[in-house]
């Protein structure tokens, strides 16, 4: 009888432990959306990388004109201009369909790249940390090696290689960025399996996969969400860099670098080209940094208000 | 005739923050005689150390604002006077000392750099003649070696001897007024007690004030001729620390002197606490902020705050019960005179 | 110390042979042959395995990397297709144009994003602080190509004051007239990170005891703030100024192809247009060396600035005696 009571008496515990745990998740959710909401910068940003999503996905209704069309009888014209909001390019094309449609390319290219550079950067560091060793040395030492490259050169380089095209744009930048995944996983993967419950999990025998998935992964979250926000502007930038050396998305497929790189070319005649298309990325990538900055603030402990 | 060389009246230091104002010094009236000790106790919140702080200029600002009350130091309001005069007298005039000897002394700079940097600071005399004084001082607080030690950087000494330096740099200038905050409660037992000692003797020596600031009543009784006991930013009772300890008057005093363990009680028996928790400093001030844990709170307590009485020469209690014409005995029982 | 510095020194071995793996793989990987690309379509086949012969290309890839580190260590990169000169003669040309233009920027961007960020730090929440704290964060927002096309809308082609192109070889005047437009454009953006990192280092350490301490002494809050706080906050500064340092480079390549400046980053991308295989890899095999040594100095020099991880070295080296 006592016994069996005791027993109960465990399973409630357990139950409402588990209880408490999920309250405790949900608390932390709320409490994270709520200090986000609270920063007017991350709000900022919030409604900026919103505009930007937006006209991505609604292009087709958002432009006042065929962004491809050629019409040279209407070419560099001013903004303003014949019922161009932002003028034309050097073709006749209008220059505000354009960078309406360029959107498009930077958040496929911004979330792209930056989920599968994190994704293996991720699975690297995870493997270098968990695993220790030998397998870490050599992970590391090849970290090492691309960390040796200036960023833009690495993916330049690659995209040489690979050839033009927003897949292979992805494909570089994402590659590009593996390092600084792997290099943050494996430092906190080391910090987590530090910690003595992780240690009294191990000597309990707990697999590999269960430690992982539930704690390790948990831990390495936060600065990942922090820096992938981050990451997504960086591959903002550098597809528009990419694409502004020739080596990117190629005409007539609008992205912002490459009208850039036209309004480089039409500088003085045309300025506006440059300038507008130059804005969309400037305000784009600014959403997100100042967004990052907001769920940074709001993830970090020790900022309590 | 004693001469007052600090004295500090109806003190209010309040910061200002998004949450409401937070009143951590609040009506605080004392005196320190040249020579003497005073020592301020209180648990942690009860606005001693910004007490320290405002006295040194050193209440960051903003959130903090001194929102009224003197601070009269040989004769000047130290809280008007121009800025640059304040810089003359702070580190000269008036030393401090601060807690945490880990803490205190800047890790990238030696510590005969330090203390020579405070001599500088005041003094127009040559690096030489400075680091000499520097080093006299190392050899005052007791650091053996000094002429090597003055080129260590803080990370090389041990805890004591850091506090010891710390002392050294607070001394360097020979000042009149020595403001220690807790200064011994981050060293061992053993360290503390020589701390203390070192105090003392420097007092003799230099005939320095000092105003000695813990929650330790032990380091009262060891240091201090003056005691002030304070609570949520207010002055309850404010005494000579031997009329303290035979005939404590506040009721706050009586919890405060019974939480100390005695070495001749018996080791069963449970320390006695004082019930509850110190008041929210954001909405004190209404009644006696005692008066939420008072076992004797009566209505009155809670309307308007006491007066700081002088129920006998020299012995001040901020309690309705405690007056000239009343007492309040432990017990409860109210005396009318 | 000099133990430290030599055996980071040897950990350099191994990332740099890692770095000439990776070049010589991407390189290597080049759809089509190389050979034939370099020479164009109107190439004819015994020039073209004339070429690959030249180049070793026959060879497996291990033989190829094996000779290129020889080559490597006699400090020899290869010849040049296009210019039809050593690789590292070129390089040697065009590496002092980058580093002085880097150089200058960085001089720049600290000159504006250190003090700024002191100030900002010391006036927390502030108008200044916010208004600096914006405007950082637009300048870390800016892609560098932009930048530097706005500079030369507004101070070339509208105002007329300063020169867009090249780098100005009529004296000290001129070549400053050259330098600052694309010595201006690298430096905002480094700037601002300055500014951001500077304040929020600042603001850890003012908090700290020993700031209480120097005030307690007396001092001038010029001498707290610049001195007692500042120098502790200097070493998690310096290893940013490494990490920009080493985005001013990358920075650089942009930078150079809008301001036709003859740097490194000019070289590397007309040499990818021109297909000029060995220099590509030359260049950014030196890029990514510089890049390398650049970190190692700012590793030494944060050990030097710290007093607690020099005595640590100097401890193990007395030790060793």
């Amino acid at each position: 009888m006592r016994m069996e009571d005791m027993k109960r008496h465990d399973e409630i515990d357990e139950e409402t432990l588990l209880n408490l745990e999920i309250m405790k998740k949900e608390e932390k959710a709320n409490s994270f959306i709520k200090k986000l909401l609270r920063n007017k910068t991350a709000v900022v940003g919030m409604i900026i990388i919103t505009i930007t999503i937006i006209s991505a996905i609604f292009s087709p209704f958002l432009s006042t004109h065929d962004p491809n069309k050629v019409n040279t009888e209407e070419a560099c014209l001013k903004p303003g201009e014949n019922g161009h909001i932002f003028g034309t390019d050097e073709y006749g094309r209008d220059l505000y369909s354009r960078i309406v449609y360029g959107s498009r390319i930077s958040i496929i290219v911004g979330v792209c790249a930056t989920t599968l550079g994190a994704i293996l950067g991720i699975i690297l560091g995870i493997i270098s940390g968990y695993k220790g060793g030998i397998t870490d040395t050599i992970i590391m030492r090849f970290v090492d090696g691309m960390f040796a490259f200036p960023f833009i050169l690495l993916a330049i380089v690659m995209m040489t290689v690979f050839g033009s095209g927003l897949q292979n744009v992805v494909l570089a930048i994402g590659i590009a960025n593996i390092p600084s995944y792997a290099r943050i996983v494996r430092g906190q993967v080391l910090i987590v399996k530090k910690q003595e419950y992780c240690q009294a999990l191990i000597a309990l025998g707990a697999s590999n996969k269960k430690i992982i998935i539930d704690h390790i992964f948990p831990n390495i979250l936060s600065p990942i969400i922090v820096y992938g926000t981050l990451n997504i502007a960086g591959a903002i930038i550098s597809e528009a860099a990419l694409s502004f050396l020739g080596l990117g998305i190629q005409p007539p497929t609008p992205s912002w670098g490459n009208i850039l790189k036209s309004g480089k070319d039409y500088l003085i005649t045309a300025p506006h080209i440059a300038t507008f298309s130059g804005l969309a990325i400037l305000v784009t990538v600014l959403g997100f940094n100042l967004f990052g900055d907001g769920v940074r603030d709001a993830l970090d402990p020790k900022l309590k208000q | 005739m004693e001469e007052k060389l600090l004295e500090v009246k109806d003190l209010k230091t309040y910061f200002h923050t998004s949450s409401g104002v937070v009143k951590a010094v609040d009506g605080v009236s004392f005196s320190i005689d040249r020579g003497k000790t005073l020592g301020i106790v209180g648990e942690s919140g009860s606005g001693k150390s910004v007490t320290a702080s405002t006295i040194m200029g050193l209440i960051p600002s903003p959130p903090g604002k001194v929102e009224g009350g003197e601070i009269i130091f040989e004769g000047n309001d130290i809280l008007k006077i121009h800025k640059e005069e304040l810089l003359n007298i702070r580190g000269k005039d008036i030393a401090m000392i601060f807690q945490d000897p880990m803490t205190a002394l800047n890790p990238v700079f030696t510590v005969g750099y330090q203390i020579t940097e405070a001599i500088l600071a005041h003094r127009d005399i040559s690096k030489k003649d400075a680091k000499k004084i520097a080093i006299n001082a190392l050899e005052m607080v007791g650091i053996p070696d000094a002429k090597s030690r003055y080129k260590c950087y803080p990370h090389e000494f041990s805890g004591g001897m850091r506090q010891r330096a710390v002392i050294a740099m607070a001394i360097v200038c020979d000042p009149k007024l020595l403001i220690a905050d807790e200064p011994t409660t981050a060293l061992d037992v053993t360290i503390q007690a020589q701390i203390l000692d070192l105090m003392k003797e420097l007092q003799k020596k230099l005939n320095t004030s000092i105003l000695i600031i813990t929650h330790d009543l032990g380091v009262i009784w060891e240091v201090s001729d003056y005691v002030m006991v304070m609570y949520a930013g207010r002055t309850v009772e404010y005494t000579e620390t031997k009329t303290l300890y035979k005939n404590a008057k506040h009721p706050y005093t009586w919890g405060l002197l019974d939480s100390i363990p005695k070495l001749e009680s018996d080791s069963d028996k449970m320390l006695n606490t004082i019930e509850g928790n110190p008041p929210d400093l954001r909405s004190t001030g209404k009644g006696c902020n005692f008066a939420g844990r008072c076992p004797y709170a009566k209505d009155i307590c809670k309307k308007s705050p006491p007066k700081l009485v002088e129920v006998e020469p020299k012995h001040f209690v901020a309690c309705y019960f405690q007056t000239e014409d009343t007492s309040l005995g432990k017990g409860g029982q109210i005396k009318n005179e | 110390m000099l133990k430290y510095t030599l055996k980071r020194l040897l950990q350099l071995i191994p990332t740099l042979l890692i770095v000439v793996l990776i070049i010589f793989v991407i390189t290597r990987v080049v759809p089509g042959n190389p050979a034939a690309v370099m020479l164009g379509p109107q190439a004819s086949v015994q020039d073209v395995e004339k070429l690959e012969e030249e180049l070793g290309l026959n060879n497996s890839i291990w033989t190829q990397m094996l000779d290129y580190l020889k080559g490597l260590l006699k400090g020899d990169l290869g010849k040049s297709y296009y210019y039809n000169e050593p690789v590292i003669d070129i390089i040697s040309e065009r590496f002092p144009n980058t580093l002085l233009l880097s150089v200058f920027s960085m001089f720049l961007s600290l000159l504006i994003g250190i003090p700024a960020g002191v100030i900002s730090a010391t006036k927390q929440y502030s108008k200044f602080d916010y208004i600096t704290m914006v405007l950082a964060l637009i300048g870390i927002s800016m892609p560098v190509f932009w930048l530097g096309l706005m500079l030369v809308l507004i101070f070339s082609v509208k105002l007329g004051w300063l020169p867009s192109v090249g780098i100005g070889e009529a004296g000290f005047i001129d070549g400053l007239k050259h330098i600052i437009l694309p010595g201006l454009s690298l430096a905002i953006i480094s700037a601002g990170v300055f500014a951001r990192f500077t304040r929020s280092s600042m603001l850890d350490i003012i908090k700290e005891d020993y700031i209480k301490t120097a005030r307690a002494k007396g001092l001038r809050e010029k001498i707290v703030i610049w001195k007692h706080a500042f120098k502790n906050a200097l070493p998690p500064i310096i290893t940013i100024i490494g990490i920009q340092f080493s985005s001013l480079l990358s920075g650089a390549i942009l930078t150079e192809t809008i301001f036709s400046w003859p740097g490194m980053g000019k070289l590397i991308v007309d040499s990818i247009e021109k297909r000029d295989y060995s220099l590509v890899q030359g260049g950014v095999l030196f890029v990514a060396f510089v890049y390398v040594v650049i970190n190692l100095i700012v590793d030494i020099s944060y050990a030097l600035l710290n007093p607690k991880v020099r005595a640590e070295f100097e401890g193990t080296k007395e030790g060793g005696k």
